[in-house]
């Protein structure tokens, strides 16, 4: 099993977790019966936007699940001290790039993408444990693109409140209409590099 | 699988970027909530009414006009139109999300008045009718409106008994 770092906040420390290369739908299942614990406050006290709920909270990775009947999903995450920190969703089926730079060509999809409630302010404010598990779970996917040879280009829908964290490294196309109106991203080969030193767009 | 290389002074930097923020991908629909083709069409149409004069009232109690609400909620200025005054109109997701960002609403119930989920609970369909019902305006005309509902109002008077005639 692959390893990568995370930020520990307590102590901003750098440490070793591990690559999940495979998630199963019954683990999936046991992420969310963990996570859910922290969304389930929306749910009975219906708090509203902007007060602490993100965008996100009604989401259920055991309903994700049923995607993994599909080869051509694949469920990846990263685990640090015992617990899931963060799981992706990627579809290895190449959609074509919307890219000038990469038009037509190969990229890989990823369907979800999230850090675990802990992690964000939101549930948790000064007490969330790590800090770059999305950024990890980005350098996952531009590793499954290589891996399949679509040369670390990826795409993605963003939410609203992520459009600003993608937009630093990768190129927004625009609101697409035919995925609920979410604004649509996608990483050129240039990008990648640019991400893995640093770089912004 | 073969992870490509990060330094780790570029991880920090992108790790403090996002500390504590959501960086989702995905979809605005979750598992309560039905995929887009299959987006429900409310048995009551009075909710979607109840949102569109919702977006308004809040709208003014901000004394913002539509175009400052398109704008602050980053949407179409056509969308905001529609989203207030056409009762069939069905939003996007995105757009929602944004509006009850910036007019400070919740969201899973704005989501759910506008069409975009599935009901969850009688009592928001009771509260959405109730207020349908309340959010009709009770201002006095002005005298240009009042002038004008007169003039109307003896023109259809006064056809009615031409037909009677």
């Amino acid at each position: 099993m692959s390893s990568i770092r995370l930020l520990r906040r307590a102590g901003n420390q750098l440490v070793t977790a591990q690559i999940l290369p495979i998630v199963s739908a019954p683990e999936l299942i046991a992420v969310e019966a963990e996570w859910g614990k922290y969304r389930a406050g929306d749910k009975q006290s219906g708090n509203p936007a902007g007060k602490g709920i993100p965008e996100h909270n009604h989401w259920n990775w055991a309903e994700k699940s049923s995607d993994l009947r599909f080869t051509a999903y694949r469920c990846l995450g990263i685990e640090c001290e015992g617990d899931v920190q963060g799981l992706i969703l990627v579809s290895t089926l190449a959609a074509s790039g919307r890219h000038k730079k990469h038009l037509g060509k190969p990229v890989l999809y990823v369907k979800y993408l999230e850090s675990a409630p802990w992690n964000l302010s939101d549930y948790v404010g000064d007490e969330r444990r790590f800090a770059g598990v999305g950024t990890q779970l980005i350098r996952i996917a531009i590793s499954v693109s290589f891996e399949e040879e679509f040369r670390g280009r990826i795409a993605l829908h963003s939410l609203p409140q992520s459009e600003g964290f993608y937009g630093r490294f990768m190129t927004d196309l625009g609101v697409d209409p035919a995925v609920e109106g979410l604004r649509y991203f996608e990483m050129t080969e240039e990008q990648v590099q640019n991400f893995l030193k640093g770089g912004e767009v | 699988m073969k992870l490509k290389e990060m330094s780790d002074s570029a991880f920090l930097k992108w790790a403090k970027a996002e500390d504590g923020a959501p960086v989702t991908a995905g979809s605005l629909r979750g598992a309560f909530e039905k995929s887009e083709t299959e987006a429900p069409e409310h048995s009551v149409p009075v909710m979607k009414f109840a949102f569109g004069s919702l977006i308004t009232f809040q709208r003014r109690k901000n004394a913002w006009t539509i175009e400052e609400l398109a704008r602050r909620a980053e949407i179409d200025l056509d969308e905001a139109v529609s989203i207030e005054e056409d009762p069939s109109f069905r939003p996007e997701p995105r757009a929602v999300y944004q509006l009850a960002k910036v007019l400070s609403l919740p969201t899973k119930k704005l989501l759910v008045l506008s069409g975009n989920a599935e009901q969850v609970s009688p009592r928001l369909e009771q509260a959405a009718i109730k207020f349908a019902a309340r959010s009709r305006t009770v201002e006095k005309l002005t005298e240009a409106e009042m002038n004008a509902l007169s003039e109307f109002v003896s023109e259809l008077v006064e056809d009615d008994e031409r037909k009677v005639l």
